[in-house]
């Protein structure tokens, strides 16, 4: 018997730990070091919840690589300047944010940005020119997150780098990205700071998107003391000078941003911002139903079920996105890279209206170019790259194998998770109808990525996010010969591509550096590294009762978190209430 | 026993080294650099050489491993890299608190529906109780755990609204009793076949035919006689599915958007977070070693035969 005791013991230990466990405060949270006790905001209680389908690995800007912690930094810091819709609502515009006018001189090298008076940081303190030049440096200087290497056209940008990696050299290791080189006499010569209230930056040489660049949140003003005494922990408690701050953060779970009451536009009209980590797309749906978020990703296949939803059909919310999914070439080596035929016929073969429609379910359009609609220079008449299987054919014969004979099984490499699973297995059955076998290759994430870089990938699919809306940021960056293996996978050398792209960033007419752009896109398409797919959407079911969301969503806006909306304006209706209990 | 125990301790620590330095060599001979993960599509091939060389991965694998052996040893787990720079320990003790609450409610919950189960089906065997009893478990063996999932959201979730659908709140219950009752449905089917089947193989027995001729009621020959020498190998199950419940909720913490120690491993082998991903493998297997040594230890408590040896 007292075997069986033993039992009822070990039972009584068990459960009497879990709910002890669970009543002692998370030891060593976040939270718990900001004495925080984070209870979920409830409905009406003037947070907006929101899901997020990744952890932020960190918060502070420099160092920003996912969109969820890019859209999450957009509510606590500003830039210089923002990306807002123009007048039309159809494209993006440079309006200003920390910096009240900004002039560009000097043929295009020297841009003069005159800050707002009186912006604070969440701690107080103004802002003022120096801020904002040691936050572009911080960016520039090696530790730094490179995404915008362009800023090397910043005069001094690259000698400032090599001085700083010497004097770093001396730092403890880790240390340095905490370090005051400016202490230490380093600065980068192009970026000034004449009075309190004016920043100069110049440039080598002509840059037209260079405006996009500062709108980037990397770009965002940082309050150096802030930054050198938290270290790292400035990366889960940073402090900005936008409409909401961190309240808490609790790593893998939520995020809570609270209303910063001194911002320079006013108090933000939500309390606050309530960020949960969910994974599931589909449980992020369900919680959204039951009431839960405020705000939901619709997940893959289920458009369709949604429109036909009466109760969720109204509060979805499409987007065309700046995005183009494609399969690349490699043009080096490989059966497609010596045979432009080879590569129409498969251009030719892919039905893209199938794939939007039946396997992406609505949630994309059809590609004809490079180019997303939403991009200056897009050209909506573009003939570009369509479906016509005869055309297939005669591609196919002129590549020396007619009906495909004689073609070994092409490899297509793609990421295992996701939508390229899907999107690769019909392009291998619509292939294999031309006449042209593909063995499919998926392969994880980390070892596309550095597969892909290397070049032994012959094709693989793969879909390019605008950094920011210009079309030298598809043009340039993916196919200019000086960043082959690099950002320009498919490997393209071409003297064409690198001229017309050259001369159009060189272009201070943007009607001329447009139509340059356009040369430059038909001649990737006549070339055809690339077998342009679709431009992805972004869907989202949004409450009623969430005013400032719904059509406000921008091209730029990816995932839920929603980078180029102003959550300043964001509120919650009056009858949320009854929206509520409905 | 206190030698016992000692000398199974001992026994653990040339398993430690080696589950290090196995899991070491599979890490490093993951396709794909860190760097390149850490950086993304827009990095250099210079961006990426020069974090290489910040990480200290061009270095020979001899010395990386026994440079991350020493750190090891001072208990030094090094830092994340997913993570901008949080701590490995720090990260995995807020895991682990999640786990071990998940797991212990996961196990708390097989137990309370298992062992009962297991001894009602035994009491008449192949009767009614006992085929209902022994389909439900055997459904539950077979149910993938996300299904299963899914289902008791729809069902708790939203259309009764009874339960919160995912996310975890320190201090609140009602978080954890869906994933609770996910993860802990599959043991709960084992310990309900493994308690029937021993208590059958017992029932068998000289003693119980004795304990029955002495005019025992039925329920006291089962709980008094036959349960307590069928109970040994439930503890081997209890205590090898609490260590795997507590390290393998990889699916379940998923759904529910639990923030513990299944879920970090999994992100940081798709980070090519190697610090993270090694120092959730050792934590692993100082719990299974843990585990086991519990059990071995129990059964010397509850086995005096075993003790001697």
């Amino acid at each position: 018997m007292s075997r069986l005791w033993f039992f009822v013991a070990l039972w009584l230990c068990m459960a009497a730990s879990f709910l002890c466990l669970g009543r002692s405060k998370a030891a060593g949270t976040a939270a718990g070091a900001a004495g925080l006790e984070i209870q979920a905001p409830g409905p009406g209680e003037g947070f907006l919840r929101v899901p997020i389908n990744a952890n932020p690995p960190t918060l502070d800007p420099t160092f920003v690589v996912t969109v969820v912690a890019d859209g999450i930094d957009r509510r606590i810091f500003n830039t210089l300047v923002r990306h807002s819709p123009d007048e039309s609502g159809r494209s993006l515009a440079i309006k200003p944010d920390l910096a009240e006018s900004f002039e560009c001189s000097d043929g295009g090298r020297l841009y003069t940005f005159r800050l707002r008076p009186g912006v604070k940081f969440h701690t107080g303190r103004e802002v003022v020119a120096r801020d904002v030049k040691w936050s572009l440096e911080r960016l520039i200087f090696p530790d730094g997150y490179e995404r915008l290497f362009e800023l090397d056209r910043i005069l001094g940008a690259q000698e400032f780098r090599e001085a700083a990696r010497k004097w770093r050299a001396s730092l403890p290791p880790g240390d340095s990205v905490y370090a005051d080189w400016s202490a230490a006499g380093l600065g980068v010569e192009g970026i000034r700071a004449p009075d309190k209230r004016t920043v100069e930056i110049e440039l080598r040489e002509p840059f037209a998107p260079f405006l996009s660049l500062m709108a980037l949140t990397p770009a965002a003003v940082l309050p150096k003391e802030e930054v050198l005494r938290r270290k790292s922990d400035f990366g889960r408690f940073p402090i900005g000078t936008g409409p909401f701050r961190v309240a808490a953060h609790e790593p893998n779970s939520h995020i809570l941003l609270e209303r910063f009451d001194g911002y320079f536009e006013g108090p933000a009209r939500l309390k606050g911002i309530f960020y949960r980590v969910v994974k599931e797309n589909s449980v992020a749906l369900q919680e959204y139903r039951a009431g839960r978020f405020d705000l939901s990703p619709v997940p893959m296949g289920m458009l369709r079920e949604i429109k036909s939803d009466p109760s969720l059909s109204g509060e979805l919310s499409e987007t065309s996105g700046l995005s183009t999914a494609y399969l690349g070439f490699n043009m080096e080596s490989g059966p497609a890279a010596g045979n432009v035929h080879l590569r129409r016929a498969m251009a030719f073969a892919v039905d893209r209206e199938y794939l939007c429609s039946a396997i992406l379910d609505g949630a994309a359009v059809p590609a004809k170019g490079v180019l997303p609609p939403g991009i200056p220079a897009y050209d909506p008449e573009l003939k570009g790259q369509r479906y016509d299987p005869d055309a297939a054919r005669r591609e196919l014969e002129a590549a020396g194998f007619p009906e495909g004979k004689g073609l070994p099984p092409l490899r297509l490499y793609y990421r295992a998770d996701g939508e390229g699973r899907l999107v690769c297995h019909a392009i291998q059955m619509q292939l294999r109808r031309a006449g042209i076998a593909v063995d499919l290759r998926p392969l994880e994430w980390g070892t596309f990525l550095a597969r892909t870089r290397r070049g032994e990938c012959p094709i693989f699919r793969l879909a390019w996010v605008a950094d920011y809306p210009h079309p030298h940021n598809f043009l340039h960056t993916l196919f200019h010969s000086l960043l082959a293996g690099e950002t320009n996978r498919t490997r393209t050398r071409d003297p064409d591509i690198d001229r017309l792209a050259d001369a159009a960033l060189q272009e201070t007419d943007p009607a001329k550096s447009a139509e340059l752009y356009r040369a430059a896109e038909r001649r990737v398409l006549e070339l055809a590294p690339w077998v342009v797919l679709y431009h992805g959407k972004t869907n989202l079911l949004i409450k009623r009762y969430v005013r400032g969301i719904r059509g406000r969503v921008t091209p730029l806006d990816v995932d839920t978190v929603l980078p180029g909306v102003d959550f300043h304006k964001v509120e919650m209706s009056p009858d949320f209430a009854c929206a509520v209990d409905r | 026993m206190w030698g016992y125990i000692a000398r199974r301790l001992l026994q653990c620590v040339p398993v430690l080294i080696g589950v290090t330095m196995v899991s070491f060599a599979i890490v490093h001979a993951l396709p794909g650099s860190p760097a390149e993960v850490l950086l993304g599509p827009r990095a250099s091939a210079e961006q990426i050489e020069a974090a290489a060389e910040e990480l200290g991965l061009n270095k020979p694998l001899p010395i990386q491993y026994l440079k991350y052996l020493g750190r090891l040893i001072r208990g030094d787990l090094g830092v994340s890299w997913s993570q901008k720079d949080l701590h490995v320990s720090k990260i995995l003790i807020r895991d682990l608190g999640v786990s071990a609450r998940l797991a212990l409610g996961a196990m708390s919950f097989a137990m309370l529906l298992g062992i009962p189960l297991g001894i009602l089906s035994a009491r008449k065997p192949y009767g009614k109780l006992d085929n209902l009893a022994m389909g439900v478990s055997l459904i539950g063996v077979c149910t993938p755990a996300f299904w299963l999932a899914m289902l008791l959201v729809l069902i708790f979730g939203v259309w009764l609204r009874w339960l919160p659908i995912s996310g975890y709140e320190p201090g609140s219950l009602a978080h954890l009793v869906l994933p609770s009752v996910t993860l802990g449905a599959i043991s709960a089917a084992i310990l309900a076949r493994m308690t029937r089947a021993s208590i059958l193989d017992a029932m068998g027995e000289d003693y119980i035919r004795t304990a029955r001729s002495r005019g025992l009621s039925e329920w006291r020959t089962l709980l008094a006689h036959a349960f307590p020498n069928a109970a040994l190998p439930l503890i081997t199950v209890i205590g090898s599915n609490l260590a795997s419940l507590f390290t393998g909720a990889v699916l379940t913490e998923t759904v529910f958007s639990l923030p513990g120690m299944g879920r970090e491993l999994y992100e940081a082998i798709f980070n090519r977070d190697y610090n993270l991903m090694l120092g959730c493998i050792v934590v692993m297997a100082v719990i299974f070693v843990l585990a086991n040594l519990a059990v071995d230890i129990l059964y010397a408590f509850l086995d005096p035969r075993l003790r001697r040896r």
